[in-house]
């Protein structure tokens, strides 16, 4: 079969939409410790805690760099066990996509299309995003190089239309009012909750250029970084540290702030569709990466077949939770459980992984050479 | 079996052609007294030729069968030993020559039939550049692109397609910079074409295309030489059809549909301006009813307070809801442009007028459509023709924009347009990205999407249409 | 093949019967919205009254020239909180009442007394509401009763104050906040908001034969300040206090100081006015003139300081002005004269910054200027001792105030009018 190539910049992009994705909608740096002016300090020393939480990951997909997470998982752990695991991350990829999807809706909800039903905004979606997963990996990448370009420049056109409206005064005093435990706790909360070096660690397999993953990984996690401060700061600037916190989605306020020449005002919808845009790329990934997972537990090589199977669980369950319960405004027990899961999906599993490789490095060698 | 006596072969031609009207057979004697029968088709040759080349030499000098080429006077005779060979000659323009007492006949060529003259085609005017077009005939197409390309590396390959139709079909690029893979799979596919009749490119186009269902096209055409020779020259490959004078070219890249052949011959600048016209037209003329009916009836706020007065007052009594009034609009836009092709141009130009004041100004007095729809289905019509290749796909895109702008605002608009670029990305032509070179990405070939870069920078062809030959050559200095 | 046309088909399918079967959700058709564009606010009976002024789009459009009253329709509705009292609306009215248009809210005095941000709640969680609308408070009257008043050339009312509100570029005597302007003010723990004012007066009737009893006889005031202690009004600025306002929190773009005209400095060498011959009134001559100086440009930076344990304000303003008028009798194309003028009108500047940082400090003893923000960005480790205690500690605040202004357009002629000149 030929394996579907994509390229290093189209891996970056489509990791940067999926941090956009999620830096736009609820802005979480701006509530994680210390809360205040200093986000953005808090930002830049995360990159550091990023690095750490996902050596070990990259570490190993640079050992198994022609195979995903998944297969290597098996090979490390024996069949039962790598399997459990397997089944594991394909139900974390579900969840992911099933958060993401009732966050979508919800935002629509409230920002769009307040009278729409929830079934329809999800099933729009899913739909969407089914349709974009069953074209593969290849397209996938094609497409976030095509519109994540698109997606950074609304934004920093945006926050040029809003320049007036930001007043950097309140970025001050720096790193006085909050102490250096609260930003580290806050850096590593950060952390934990971008969980896409696993999408690098399922696409590895297909990269055109292996040997350039390392560079993938720090070049994306600067740009998203870079771009995220961007958000943070305008959202904190424009809207001032309190309020901005007050926002569910601060970014979001801020461009209803726009007003140019009262001709371009109330342009947020703008936004939302690229937010929008950014979402499908995530949930897309993560339908199809979850269909991926499954179809290399069962040892199938369709992952296309499961994608109907997956989207269809993940319509339902999103439904049933979004009809529930709000999931942005109260967020306590979803975010606790998201937060865990990704812990234990980034850095616990990979990390006894990494354990488990140095003791059996010999064996494994010696049953197949590995190619790098 | 060619017959010896000359009677039966007469006899035979008339079979095969089951006694066609058109099927001339003339019989003479040479003055070294042999019985000589000439058939063509009337209409297909040169008739002042047969007798000044033919007729006249062979009567005054024909001594033997052995000395038939230095008899005529014309160049292409060829030796024929079935009676059933002759049908694809002569249906070419052939004359046959059967000879008493020779089981041998001859084919001459003598071709020669009413042409169109050259001339600009009006769907693709120019103001700079070449103005001759294409014409139905397949020979004098070869010459209009051999004319462009004097090289030895123009390759021309015949094919003939169509069981009942013999359609003659040429493929032509440019050995050496074509990519050879595009080309083993373009004969590969050219070859599993089953069919009857092919009787313009259009029926080539879908046997071969990648992607029937796809909405937009994934294969090219042009009516213009020049614009031709450009894409072989880029590497691509030309597929002439006798019978048409579109020529099509494969593989297609979505951006050839945004680029005219003007663009190169003027200036630098001014063909980026005129680039991005037509890609923003391209755009608006997709979205623009469908985002005017979404912001109209879900996205109030973000027309300015003065305009959305206006509109509103515009609206007062108008019974329709907005999407239903942008589809009414769109399928009379497309009513009245379907027509005023379709009669006859004196009566053309009287249907666009009533059209135009109907649709324009009595249905508003009238308060059966808004005023400023009115207007949006007007730019939407002009933009459209900005892009002329892809005014087909464009319609429908358009069609399905507004319905999923008309029920879910911009979130269906956003959606729909997700998964229409999804769904041109995912195109193949030929095995070649169709959405080359954006996605995936290519620097050189960025050069000459958005941006027209002077053509002393544009030294690349499109990598993934020339593999590994994709550096234009240059002039050796001495 | 088939199987994929098949779901092809099924998808297309589903999505015609969901859009079909269940009718479109929230289109709301143009004509079938209430347009607001200005919402006054009051309490009644302890509860809230809402008025709208809702556009009219027929007449508006259509015909300029209905009468102001059919352009536009007010409605009013109650209720126990501000959704409640917009929903009753809906009782009354035909249309949808539609608020993302809404430009101006005006706060009625006795609703604003009793304290405003509850009931803003409502309008930073409402998707409709434009954050950008203006927050103005009706001046001695109810939020009602400033409505519907149109003095100007606007088609409506609102659009109309609107205009006026954003007049404050030309004029620094007022003040235009909006929602997240007073927001960030709000939340900021040592600053209390200063909100835009209107006032609704009777103009002086122009034509006393023709003139009917109507409003057209009223006009709108935007002068002064509302000045808030965090949500309850507690008191206003006048104009000439919003200027020095103004000049505080650095956010003068245009204004006129008005000054007396320095006497003193009078050039003797140029000829004194004629007396016109049979004119009694020019016989009596003027002690001196006044002076104006437009504000061009106007830049400060504010410094705070810790003395000795004390607070201290410092103040350094820089003004470029072009001369606007000059009534008194000097000569201004002497380097030396403009030198006075620019003195006394720093002078000026530096009483009017004087007189609303004394009223802030004694009469509302609140922090209306951000000075707070000040302290917390220079001494951050003693703003957290001492933040709650900031009003007390700000109206003992000593301060320094230094205005230098540089007159830099002097206008097309260098003379006085009045004045003649001689040799």
């Amino acid at each position: 079969m030929k394996i579907e190539k994509v390229s290093s910049r189209q891996v970056i992009f489509l990791i940067i939409a999926f941090r956009i994705a999620i830096a736009f909608s609820y802005l979480p740096a701006i509530n994680v410790p210390p809360g205040n002016q200093d986000s953005w300090i808090v930002l830049i020393v995360s990159y550091l805690y990023s690095t750490l939480v996902c050596s070990p990951l990259l570490f190993l997909g640079n050992r198994f760099s022609n195979l995903t997470l998944i297969q290597y998982m098996e090979k490390l752990f024996g069949k039962v066990v790598g399997k459990i695991i397997g089944l594991f991350y394909t139900i974390f990829f579900i969840l992911g996509a099933v958060y993401f999807v009732s966050i979508l809706s919800e935002i629509v909800r409230i920002t769009m299309l307040a009278e729409t039903p929830y079934w329809i905004i999800t099933l729009f979606m899913i739909l969407t995003c089914m349709y974009v997963a069953s074209k593969g990996v290849e397209v996938l990448g094609r497409g976030a190089e095509f519109f994540v370009p698109i997606i950074i420049s609304v934004i920093i056109g945006l926050v040029i239309l809003g320049f007036n409206k930001l007043d950097f005064k309140v970025l001050l005093p720096i790193y006085k009012d909050s102490t250096f435990r609260q930003i580290n706790i806050g850096a590593i909360d950060i952390a934990f909750k971008f969980t896409d070096v696993l999408i690098l660690s399922m696409i590895i397999p297909n990269l055109e250029n292996k040997k350039e993953i390392n560079k993938i990984f720090f070049k994306s996690l600067f740009y998203s970084l870079s771009i995220v401060i961007l958000a943070v700061v305008v959202s904190q600037t424009s809207l001032g540290i309190e309020q901005a916190k007050h926002a569910n989605f601060p970014f979001f306020t801020f461009t209803r702030l726009i007003d140019i020449y009262r001709i371009i005002q109330r342009i947020e919808s703008i936004y939302i569709m690229v937010w929008i845009i950014s979402n499908v790329g995530k949930i897309t990934g993560y339908l199809f990466f979850a269909s991926l997972s499954i179809s290399q537990v069962l040892n199938k090589n369709k992952p296309n077949t499961f994608i109907i199977l997956i989207s269809t669980i993940t319509y339902i369950i999103s439904l049933f939770l979004i009809n529930r319960r709000t999931v942005l405004g109260v967020k306590q027990p979803i975010e606790n459980i998201t937060l865990i899961l990704s812990v234990i999906a980034m850095f616990i599993i990979p990390l006894i992984a990494l354990i488990v490789y140095f003791f059996r490095r010999k064996t494994l060698k010696d049953k197949e050479p590995i190619k790098n | 079996m060619i017959s010896r006596n000359i009677d039966e072969n007469r006899a035979q031609t008339i079979k095969v052609f089951n006694s066609t009207s058109d099927l001339v057979l003339y019989e003479f004697e040479t003055n070294s007294c042999s019985r000589i029968l000439i058939a063509y088709l009337d209409g297909l040759v040169d008739k002042s030729s047969l007798d000044r080349d033919l007729i006249k030499p062979m009567m005054e000098n024909f001594s033997s069968v052995e000395y038939i080429k230095n008899t005529v006077y014309i160049s292409s005779v060829n030796e024929i030993y079935f009676i059933e060979d002759i049908v694809k000659p002569l249906v070419n323009g052939s004359v046959i020559l059967f000879i008493d007492e020779s089981n041998i006949a001859y084919s001459i060529d003598l071709s020669h039939w009413e042409k169109r003259t050259l001339e600009e085609p009006n769907s693709e005017a120019v103001v700079r550049g070449p103005k001759e077009g294409f014409i139905e005939d397949i020979a004098t197409n070869k010459v209009l692109i051999r004319r462009r390309i004097r090289n030895s590396k123009l390759v021309f390959e015949d094919y003939t397609l169509g069981v009942e139709t013999n359609t003659r079909i040429s493929l032509v690029y440019i050995m050496g910079i074509v990519n050879e893979e595009v080309l083993e799979e373009l004969r590969s596919r050219i070859d599993k074409i089953d069919t009857d009749a092919i009787l313009e490119t259009g029926y080539i186009e879908q046997f071969i295309e990648d992607e029937p269902k796809s909405i937009i096209s994934t294969i090219g055409n042009s009516q213009k030489p020049d614009v031709i020779a450009g894409k072989i020259l880029e590497g691509r490959i030309g597929i002439l059809c006798d019978g048409t004078p579109h020529v099509l070219t494969v593989p297609k890249l979505f951006i050839e549909d945004t680029q005219t052949a003007e663009d190169y011959y003027l200036r630098p600048v001014y063909a980026t301006f005129l680039r991005s016209i037509r890609i923003f037209s391209l755009f608006m003329s997709i979205v623009l009813p469908g985002l005017y009916v979404a912001l109209q009836t879900y996205h109030q706020e973000m027309i300015p307070t003065l305009l959305l007065i206006s509109m509103a007052g515009a609206r007062e009594g108008v019974p329709l809801p907005a999407v239903l009034e942008a589809l009414l609009m769109t399928l009379m836009l497309e009513l009245i442009k379907e027509s005023g092709i379709r009669l006859p141009r004196a009566v053309g130009s009287a249907v666009s007028i009533v059209g135009a004041l109907v649709l324009g100004q009595a249905a508003v007095e009238a308060g059966i459509v808004s005023a400023p729809m009115v207007i949006i289905t007007a730019v939407t019509g002009i933009a459209e023709f900005a892009i002329p290749s892809l005014t087909e796909a464009i319609i429908i895109y358009r069609i399905l924009i507004i319905i999923l702008g008309g029920f879910m605002g911009l979130y269906g608009i956003t959606c729909g347009f997700v998964v229409f670029m999804i769904q041109i990305m995912s195109l193949k032509s030929f095995g070649v990205s169709y959405f080359y070179p954006i996605a995936p990405y290519e620097k050189q070939g960025m050069k000459d999407v958005l941006i027209r870069f002077p053509l002393k920078q544009l030294i690349y062809r499109p990598k993934s249409l020339a593999k590994g030959n994709a550096r234009k050559k240059r002039n050796e200095k001495k | 093949m088939s199987i994929n046309s098949k779901k092809v088909l099924l998808i297309i399918l589903i999505i015609l019967m969901s859009i079909f079967l269940t009718s479109c959700w929230n289109s709301r058709e143009l004509n079938t919205l209430g347009i607001v564009i200005m919402i006054g606010i009051d309490t009644e009976d302890d509860e809230i009254l809402l008025t709208a002024e809702i556009i009219n789009p027929t007449s508006a459009e259509r015909d300029m020239n209905v009468p102001m009253q059919s352009r536009v329709r007010y409605v009013q509705g109650t209720g126990d909180s501000i959704s409640d009292a917009i929903r009753n609306i809906t009782l009354k009215l035909d249309r949808r009442i539609f608020l993302s248009h809404n430009k101006v809210f005006i706060i009625g005095e006795e609703f604003a007394k009793r304290g405003i941000v509850d009931f803003l709640d409502f309008l930073q969680r409402n998707n409709e509401h434009r954050e950008t609308s203006y927050f103005l408070v009706a001046k001695d009257s109810k939020a009602y009763e400033v409505m519907g008043v149109n003095g100007g050339v606007n088609n409506i009312p609102g659009g109309y104050l609107l205009e006026l509100v954003e007049n404050y570029e030309h004029n620094g005597k007022t003040r235009s906040l909006t929602m997240t302007e007073f927001f960030k003010y709000y939340y900021d723990k040592s600053n209390q908001p200063v909100l835009g004012v209107v006032k609704s007066e009777k103009r002086a009737e122009i034509n006393k034969v023709s003139s009917t009893p109507s409003n057209v006889d009223y006009f709108l005031n935007v002068e002064g300040g509302a000045v808030f202690n965090k949500e309850k009004l507690i008191g206003y600025y006048t104009g000439k206090e919003m200027i020095g306002f103004n000049i505080i929190v650095d956010e003068l773009k245009r204004g006129i100081i008005t000054f007396d005209t320095p006497n003193g400095y009078i050039d003797r060498l140029s000829t004194t006015i004629p007396p016109i011959e049979g004119d009694v009134s020019s016989t009596k001559a003027k002690e001196h003139g006044v002076t104006s100086v437009e504000i061009l440009s106007s830049k400060t930076k504010n410094n705070i300081e810790i003395v000795d344990g004390k607070v201290h304000f410092k103040m350094k303003v820089d003004i470029k002005g072009g001369l606007a008028e000059e009534t008194g009798d000097i000569e201004i194309s002497n380097r030396e004269v403009i030198k006075v003028v620019e003195k006394a009108c720093s002078e000026e500047i530096k009483k009017q910054i004087e007189l609303v940082l004394k009223k802030a400090q004694k009469e509302f003893k609140q922090d209306t200027f951000s000075i707070g923000a000040l302290f917390h960005r220079k001494y951050p480790e003693e703003w957290r001792k001492i933040s709650d205690n900031w009003n007390n500690i700000f109206s003992e605040m000593d301060y320094t105030i230094d205005v230098e202004t540089k007159i830099i357009r002097i206008g097309l002629v260098n003379t006085p009018s009045n004045r003649i000149k001689g040799r």
